[in-house]
């Protein structure tokens, strides 16, 4: 087991512990453990998208970036934003963390993806598979961890400007600040504009909603004697999206609504590193995050221009609360055996219209997860998980028993079949509590019977993955090539059904099965001889594949429905290294999917292709304010969608009754883009 | 490097502002239209009645009354199955009061008017027979479930009709579901200057509802119940708000795809006029999922038939000027 320098895990923009092409193959990550590690060292098998990938792709956001990878789909809802679906679970099976804090203010079970800029982002880590014992609840499909960028030792600044042409215009700053005898700051800013997209000029309706976002964050390090390191973030998001609907024009008046979604995020975090004199490793991290949205909607004539507000009591507002603190300590006592515990508190309030008076919920669980080498090459890691929960895991004494909450087990193993050659196997059992507004959702008035359900039982799941690891390099090349395959089982599992249509009420009930499973490849070849005057390699390429079949059973007297897709990509790029360019292209191909509805109904979305392309110079040297300071400017011109897919065919299937056909929107459009980066050191 | 920025920030701050949105050209409206929003409220509480020829509107609360009786020749009795989704009428052949309790009702079949209107379709099934000139009551046990909102006994009325002896009223007993015997009678005089004269069984006494003579009012907005499908093509009861017509004296079609402004006056004696109560009904407006509002249909157009003049008219909004729904706004004009 390799464990990289405390240090290390503050790694921040520019940093190069590693070199470009090991970062590539064999990348660092810290999710699971709090300690930097190897991945080709860890039993997780761990995907790392970093800041210059990012980069690459002009991305703005990180449903941006995920959208790029093979075993990831993304669906865009107009006014909820973009969700995920990890290994085939979705939603509240896939955990989103930001430095190992968890998200809160999830709407339709989803963190928009689009409410995390890239401008504040070191790298992102993606560990598929069960992470249930470390993370809890909402972990079993999977973790995506973002790592924002971290104090560095020098000071700079450095502004980023963004225009494309589907009417995005943002603006990102980020700086570092250090005076004598000071701890560091670091401070990312930004806005993004989207002014956006309508396919169908004749209706009033966007196809993609104006957005504004205003973001704000700021980290700052520093050492309490030799062997702690404290980071403090703050981090505030606020957004403004715009749904209008569609002119009614009726003889005497057009009239129109506008309805704007406010959604404000704030985060505070404290992550404490400590090492201890008999070499055991503390990461200590608390947070508390805010998330609260609220709408608002005026009455707009068209033909005056004069608004009205509508009656306040219509809108909604949701309020979202969450404090969590973990701890994990990692401990080497010998070669033979790595030890890994902790524990992991939760407390979540929700407030909102649609829940009534303020609910919430508190999870605290302990786990421990030590790591046996039997030989240098083969290491199995059994792991448990002991939880309370107040709703759902309560300890109790009944007829003389003890009766305790869930006890989650799993087990990683890894062997080292060759010094090239990896094998990774997994099973972990998942157990997910009802949500609060799985408990307490109301919404009920003339077209809608919508409830919550309070007697919900949680979700249990298995999952199973196992992956095998092959990794090579030489003077010409490091290749590393990883197939996979995984199974999951969810029980219990928590939808929105329709459950007496003479009422028409829909409630959240405990009635349905899925499972999912799959296979997967992964190539990653970084190729071409270093040269005397640059370390790099030319020719970076990745390229792989998903085939994932996912299965959904309503109750007992449903048949099974399910769909196959087969998801790709191919990413190549290449550098000219002496005239400071790179080019990068990404390609990446959606097979036919299909969603399940609530009503038993299944929607099919047809396949489809998303090509960028980017390439990317490096002035250097340009001297500035009559020669006194240089600013390494970048200019990175691309092309998002080169094939223009807008909206593909769908179809919504109603058992026995019906079929819906029409159209979903996939991207806005082909995105010729700009990205102009100065920076200041 | 402030150059760069110099240039670069307002660049980007200018392209990037939310753009004022450009107003509509005003509509061109007929010379002769006339509009009026009917302010039936937020949760629905008013019923307005209208008439085109003088343009009168009156307001008064919905829900009033339980059962209404025909002034008609031919006698029958209506219920106000808008109060509650379960307001319904159940029917018991050849029963005496004291056979039907709580335990008949368990399994016996519900119904509620049929909202066209037509009197051999009323949940009240032929509560008399006529022999000679007499109506003779037919013996008919009715239930009358109040609604669901009654959480106690006094939810289920009991009724029984007597004998309708022609100029003298409409005679009842009843009581609550569980009583043996009648605790109440009542006769009801009928006004042949009103369509129907309505009673309350919670103040035990006749109520006023229509607010004006059955000559002098053409619509009223107000509640009713009616069997409608879902997307998957079932039908379910819903209560809902519309407009039904005073069958004694207007008519009604239903045009689609019409154009408001170019419809005529031969246009509408082509047209095919009915006189179902519930023709022009509720279904002028939609609910648009993605904007959670309702929105009128486009194109639909309405020719009433009234006091020998045709008028055409057309729904243009169901909110109020802050957005409030329950406020149908109804534009029309004179055909000539």
């Amino acid at each position: 087991m390799c464990i990289l320098p405390l240090a290390l895990h503050s790694q921040s923009q520019g940093d190069t512990l590693q070199n470009e092409s090991e970062e590539t193959i064999n990348p660092v990550f810290i999710t699971g453990s709090g300690t930097a590690t190897k991945s080709n060292a860890s039993p997780y098998q761990v995907k790392v998208i970093s800041g210059k990938t990012i980069a690459q792709l002009g991305a703005q956001n990180i449903g941006e970036v995920l959208q790029n990878q093979s075993g990831i789909l993304l669906n865009k809802d107009p006014v909820l934003g973009t969700g995920i679906n990890l290994q085939g679970l979705s939603g509240q099976s896939v955990k989103i963390l930001v430095n190992g804090v968890p998200m809160v203010g999830r709407m339709n079970g989803n963190i928009d993806l689009g409410q995390i800029t890239t401008g504040q982002i070191d790298r992102i880590e993606i560990i598929e598979g069960p992470m249930s014992v470390i993370y809890g609840s909402d972990a079993i499909g999977g973790v995506i961890n973002v790592i924002t960028k971290n104090c560095n030792a020098l000071p700079f600044q450095q502004i980023k400007g963004y225009a494309d042409a589907v009417n995005n215009y943002n603006l990102d700053y980020n700086a570092q600040f250090k005076a004598k005898n000071t701890t560091p700051v670091f401070v990312n800013a930004g806005r993004q504009f989207f002014g956006g997209i309508d396919f169908d000029t004749s209706n009033r309706q966007f196809d993609w909603k104006p957005k504004t976002k205003y973001y704000a964050n700021a980290t700052s390090q520093w050492k309490h004697g030799a062997n702690t390191i404290h980071t403090l973030r703050i981090a505030g998001y606020h957004e403004e999206l715009l749904d209008r609907s569609n002119a009614e024009s009726n003889l005497i008046s057009v009239i129109g609504y506008n309805k704007r979604f406010y959604t404000l995020r704030g985060e505070i975090s404290l992550n404490t590193s400590h090492k201890t004199k008999n070499g055991k490793q503390v990461q200590w991290l608390n947070s508390y995050n805010d998330f609260h949205r609220l709408s608002t909607m005026v009455r707009r004539d068209l033909v005056t221009g004069q608004e009205t507000p509508v009656n306040a009591n219509s809108q909604d507002t949701t309020r979202n609360r969450g404090f969590n603190s973990r701890a994990i300590v990692t401990q080497t006592k010998n070669k033979n055996i790595h030890w890994l515990y902790g524990y992991d508190a939760a407390a979540e309030t929700l407030q909102s219209l649609r829940t009534g008076s303020p609910k919430s919920i508190t999870d605290f669980a302990i786990f421990l997860q030590p790591e046996f080498f039997f030989t240098s090459a083969i290491s199995v890691r059994p792991s448990v998980r002991a939880m309370y929960n107040n709703r759902f895991a309560n300890y109790s004494i009944e007829n003389g028993k003890i009766k305790t909450g869930p006890i989650i087990p799993g087990i990683q193993t890894k062997i080292a079949i060759h010094k090239h050659l990896t094998f990774r196997a997994s099973y972990a059992q998942g157990f997910r509590a009802p949500t609060l507004k799985e408990l307490y959702f109301l919404f009920v008035d003339i077209n809608h019977n919508v409830r919550g359900n309070s007697n919900l039982k949680s979700e249990l799941a298995h999952n199973y993955i196992s992956s095998m690891d092959f990794t090579h390099s030489s003077t010409l090349a490091d290749i590393r090539i990883v197939g996979k395959g995984f199974y999951n089982q969810i029980s219990n599992q928590i939808q929105l059904s329709l459950v007496d249509a003479s009422t028409n009420l829909f409630q959240y009930i405990n009635v349905g099965q899925m499972n999912s499973k799959g296979i997967g490849a992964e190539i990653t070849a970084v190729l071409g001889k270093p040269s005397s005057h640059n370390t790099s390699r030319r020719w970076n390429t990745q390229a792989g594949f998903d085939l994932i079949r996912a299965n959904s059973k309503l109750n007992d007297t449903t048949k099974w429905v399910g769909f196959s897709t087969v998801q790709s990509k191919l990413n190549v790029g290449y550098n000219w290294h002496k005239m400071g360019i790179t080019t990068q292209l990404f390609l990446r191909h959606s097979g036919n999917t299909m969603n399940f509805l609530s009503t038993g109904a299944t929607y099919t979305v047809r396949s489809y292709n998303l090509l960028d392309l980017s390439i990317t110079k490096r002035f250097h040297s340009i001297r500035l304010n009559a020669g006194k300071k240089t600013a390494p400017i970048s200019l990175q011109l691309g092309c998002k969608n080169l094939l223009g897919v807008k909206q593909i065919a769908s179809q919504s299937i109603t058992p026995s009754v019906h079929s819906t056909s029409g159209n979903l929107n996939i991207a806005a459009g082909r995105a010729l883009f700009c990205t102009l980066n100065i920076t200041l050191q | 490097m402030k150059n760069i920025l110099g240039f670069l920030l307002p660049v980007l701050f200018m392209m990037s502002c939310e753009k004022p949105e450009a107003l509509y050209p005003k509509p061109i409206s007929p010379a002769g239209l006339q509009s009026q929003t009917f302010a039936m409220g937020e949760t629905y509480e008013n019923q307005l009645w209208f008439d085109f020829a003088t343009q009168k509107t009156e307001t008064n609360a919905f829900g009033l009354w339980h059962i209404g009786f025909s002034c008609e020749n031919t006698p029958y009795i209506v219920l106000n199955d808008g109060l509650n989704g379960s307001t319904s009428v159940a029917c018991f052949n050849n029963a005496d009061f004291s056979s039907v309790n709580g335990d008949s009702i368990l399994k016996t079949k519900w119904q509620y008017d049929h909202p066209s209107g037509q009197k051999d379709s009323t949940a009240f099934n032929a509560p008399w027979t006529k022999q000679g000139l007499n109506w003779i009551a037919n013996k008919k046990i009715f239930v009358i479930d109040l609604g669901a909102q009654i959480k106690d006994s006094t939810r289920y009325i009991k009724l029984r009709v007597r004998d309708l002896i022609q100029g003298q009223g409409y005679q009842i007993d009843y009581g609550y579901i569980n009583d043996a015997n009648p605790q109440k009678s009542a006769t009801i005089p009928v006004d042949i200057d009103k369509n129907f004269v309505y009673y309350n069984f919670g103040s035990h006494s006749i109520v006023a509802n229509e607010p004006f003579n059955k000559l002098d009012w053409d619509i009223v907005f107000t509640t009713y119940k009616e069997s409608i499908a879902d997307v998957t093509g079932i039908y379910y009861d819903y209560v809902i708000r519309g407009v039904l017509i005073n069958t004694h004296k207007v008519e009604v079609a239903q045009l689609d795809n019409a154009d408001f402004a170019s419809i005529t006056l031969n246009d509408a004696n082509l047209a095919k006029f009915t006189k179902k109560q519930h023709e022009i009904g509720y279904d002028w407006k939609q609910y648009d999922q993605s904007s959670d509002r309702y929105t009128m249909v486009p194109k639909r157009v309405y020719l009433v038939k009234t006091n020998g003049v045709i008028f055409k008219l057309k729904f243009v909004d169901f909110y109020n000027d802050q957005g409030k729904k329950g406020y149908p706004k109804l534009a029309w004009e004179l055909l000539k």
